[in-house]
């Protein structure tokens, strides 16, 4: 243990996956105290790299350094014992347990007859929590916390366990700016007594504000890992994509109709609280706001899918009633969720069928589904979309997530749509499909359909809509002009400080 | 869209890499009936009585009835449910056709109509309680399987009722020289392979079985899918009922009580998937098949029945092991 030696050198590391070359000779340090942001689009590799310092998998060529000797894990288990510890966006936390029995898991102390010494594990964990500055209360089971406090608990158990490498996968997706703010303050005590961080984070301006280094992954290669000092939120982004910005979002040209296709007047449900607005064919209409403040809400009612308690819905003019799905579709209104793998696809099944799946009464008559129409249908749309699949049976499981997403697009093409809905429409696709994703978008706005979109990656709103609505906790807050607001503009509204201004 | 990268099938590909192709997509039923093809050799060597054309008209008539239970249950487990109760509702069948046709053989079709429409009532009955109550299939056709059951019991007649003799020739006779159980076999295989395939219904029961949210949520009513899809299944239950009334020729429900764990194996065995969405009633033939012949191979050995019940055990797991996700 030489001092001079940073704790962790990841040395030319090499990971290919069957079909993928996941890492690519990646090489970067970090030092002990040191806040390390690791970025990168999906798929640039990040994932695969924590998954190596986590043990879960084993480099295939390359070596990773610990305290200057190489270090070989074997499982998730050795890479603890070396003071490695990972906390997952999905927490590792025990619902029905308590705060203590879930920070002390697996190293309860003991009173002399073996069997668990509760008294002393409540100081502990308690000890253990103030030593972070937080007020958590050990005794009360996890599922009573926010999720917030749940990051934090899982932050104290990694500490419980010594850690002295600690990676943080997305830790501030769901949490508000009051959260943020407490989780970086623990952070930088963290590593003000040592321990080091890698932090992965999409928010490029937490990266900045709480990162000392930041390396940059882009198709499982390096491209960067530089000091944040100095450095600009547009240089990540470029390193990141490869691109300059301007050359990913097509030009907004084609005129926008005067005669509302959408209005929603009043729009209140459990989530949502008097939601008014308007869009006009030819538009993309954004939605921005933290996670869970009701844009995710607007859009499944809009499709049918939430319980409408007042307000009112009008479709070309004509007031609806949308209460399922099937009413939203037979006013030509289609969703893309979010999730396309649970709502968005049959993954088991092929792209014909998926693409044909709520075109199928179009393709038969009398039940029975005429097979040659339907083919040349899905092959024609496959090919319009530029889904890229081997053959049309593939299962879609298979597929790219962008050829995934491409697939959920083209199943709603075929009846001609006058108002998509977009729910974070390129998450996890890498930059190529996002760039046919967005074409794609301003194709059908310019053909004359309505879109609304909703994402929480305000570049890609600022990029493509016309107006931006923010939301903050149930309402629409504020309306932005989508060629000329900043995002600093966007995330001030979003954060709730303009509630009383809007009308 | 300029890049253009997705070849559709094409009509000209050489034959062999469609035929590789079909056999890559049918993998389960490729796996299944080459399983079949060394269990039918095996059984040729073990026994010189196998293939005589008495033992295997013999075989058809033991498996037409699991064939046509089995498709049933093939539907509920693509469609992400299952059927436990399918023997107690042949045995109701069974009760309620002697009933009717003892005393009164010309009530033939109004006996043969009851057995059908007895299937697909307690079919629609368990789709709509698992839809309607949001229960468990499994917890459904079970409490479904106990009550049918003791229906039947209360409903049996003391000494059971029988099936006239001329009811049972149209079904275990032959036509033109071809044994008729054959035809059953055979036709239903076919035409609940084209309901699956080239329907509407049977492209619905695919998709609800493999993600029904995302199936809700283009637009289909999924609980409209589920309830047809168990009344599909108790429709090919009725059928078994009939069948196996006809070849029973005794009104009596203790005789079909194995009916929903060998139907279960079958459809298992044929490369259908537990958890829905996939599956193909080609591969559950197949796993009828190969539970009639090794209850058969086993008769004729003089093995008894009680091994049948451990291999048939050992059976359902090996099945299960053989297409576990990798």
């Amino acid at each position: 243990m030489t001092p001079e030696h940073p704790l962790l050198e990841i040395d030319n590391i090499t990971k290919s996956f069957p079909g993928v070359q996941a890492l690519r000779g990646v090489s970067f340090s970090v030092q002990r105290g040191e806040i390390h942001a690791l970025v990168g689009e999906n798929g640039a590799g990040k994932s695969t790299l924590m998954k190596i310092l986590a043990g879960v998998h084993a480099p295939d060529s390359g070596r990773l350094l610990w305290k200057g000797t190489p270090l070989v894990l074997d499982g998730t288990a050795d890479a603890q014992k070396h003071g490695i510890r990972i906390i997952y966006q999905e927490f590792n936390l025990l619902p029905d347990l308590t705060v203590a029995e879930n920070i002390l898991l697996n190293q309860e102390p003991r009173t002399r007859f073996g069997t668990i010494a509760w008294g002393r594990m409540m100081d502990r964990a308690r000890e253990l929590l103030t030593r972070l500055e937080v007020q958590i209360d050990p005794a009360v089971p996890v599922s009573a916390l926010t999720i917030a406090q749940q990051q934090i608990v899982e932050i104290v158990k990694a500490l419980a366990g010594e850690a002295e490498l600690l990676i943080m996968d997305e830790p501030t997706a769901a949490l508000n700016p009051t959260e943020v703010a407490h989780l970086f303050k623990v952070i930088r005590g963290l590593a003000a007594r040592g321990t080091a961080i890698i932090f992965i984070s999409h928010r490029l301006d937490e990266v900045l504000h709480i990162g000392q280094r930041v390396s940059v992954l882009k198709d499982g290669q390096l491209v960067a890992s530089q000091p944040c000092d100095g450095l600009s939120k547009q240089e990540i982004i470029r390193q990141m994509v490869g691109r300059d910005l301007a050359d990913i979002f097509p030009t907004r040209s084609h005129a926008i109709a005067n005669v509302p296709l959408l209005e929603v007047r009043g729009l209140t449900t459990d989530m949502l609280h008097d939601v008014s607005f308007t869009l006009y064919p030819g538009e993309i209409l954004g939605f921005a706001g933290l996670e869970g403040q009701g844009q995710r809400e607007v859009a499944r009612a809009l499709f049918g899918l939430g319980t409408i308690r007042s307000g009112d819905i009008l479709v070309g003019g004509k007031p609806v009633r949308l209460n399922c799905p099937q009413v939203a579709i037979r006013e030509g209104i289609v969703f893309i969720s979010e999730d396309r793998k649970s709502e968005g696809l049959a993954l088991r099944l092929g792209v014909r069928e998926n693409i044909a799946l709520p075109n199928l009464t179009r393709f038969s008559r009398l039940g029975w589904v005429r097979g040659r129409t339907e083919t040349q249908t899905v092959a024609q749309q496959v090919r319009n979309i530029g889904v890229k699949t081997p053959n049309l049976e593939q299962p879609v499981r298979l597929l790219s997530g962008g050829n995934q997403q491409k697939t959920v697009v083209a199943k709603w093409l075929i009846e001609q749509p006058r108002l998509l809905i977009f729910a974070e429409p390129t998450r996890g696709i890498d930059i190529g499909a996002k760039m046919e994703i967005y074409r794609l978008m301003s194709e059908l706005a310019a053909g004359g359909a309505g879109i609304v979109m909703i994402s929480s990656e305000l570049l890609e709103l600022l990029g493509l809509c016309s107006r931006i609505l923010v939301m903050y906790a149930g309402r629409t807050c504020a309306e932005v002009d989508g060629t000329s607001a900043t995002e600093e503009r966007i995330m001030f509204a979003a954060t709730g400080n303009e509630m009383e201004t809007h009308p | 869209m300029t890049s253009i990268t997705a070849r559709p099938t094409l009509p000209t590909r050489s034959r062999n890499v469609r035929l590789w192709r079909f056999l890559r997509q049918n993998q389960n039923v490729a796996i299944i009936w080459s399983v079949l093809l060394v269990i039918v050799i095996i059984s040729t060597l073990l026994s010189d009585r196998f293939i005589t054309s008495r033992n295997l008209i013999n075989l058809t008539r033991q498996s037409a009835a699991l064939v046509l239970a089995g498709i049933g249950q093939t539907f509920v487990l693509i469609a992400a449910g299952i059927d436990l109760s399918i023997g107690s509702t042949i045995g109701l069948i069974v009760v309620i056709m002697a009933a009717i046709m003892k005393p009164t053989p010309e009530l033939m079709i109004l006996g043969t109509l009851a057995g059908l429409g007895i299937g697909m009532l307690v079919g629609a009955a368990n789709g709509l309680a698992v839809t309607r109550l949001n229960l468990s299939p499994f917890m459904v056709t079970l409490a479904m399987l106990s009550f049918i059951f003791g229906l039947a019991l209360q409903l049996k007649q003391n000494p059971p009722g029988t099936i006239p003799a001329e009811y049972s020739q149209y079904f275990t006779g032959d036509v033109a020289g071809v044994p008729i159980p054959l035809i059953i076999i055979i036709v239903s295989t076919v035409l609940a392979s084209l309901f699956l395939r080239y329907t509407v219904l049977g492209r619905h029961i695919f998709a609800v079985g493999s993600n029904e949210s995302a199936t809700r949520l283009s637009g289909m009513r999924t609980d409209r899918i589920k309830v047809l899809a168990y009344t599909a299944a108790g429709f090919m239950t009725g059928l078994a009922g009939i069948y196996w009334a006809a070849r029973s020729r005794a009104g009596d429900p203790l005789t079909s009580e194995n009916f929903a764990f060998d139907s279960i194996t079958a459809v298992v065995l044929g490369g259908t998937r537990l958890s829905g969405g996939a599956g193909s009633v080609w591969g559950t033939l197949a796993g009828a098949l190969i539970i009639g012949i090794l209850n058969n191979i086993m008769n004729l050995r003089g093995v008894p029945s009680n091994y049948q019940y451990i291999l048939k055990g050992l059976l359902l797991v090996i099945a299960v092991m053989l297409y576990r996700k990798k």
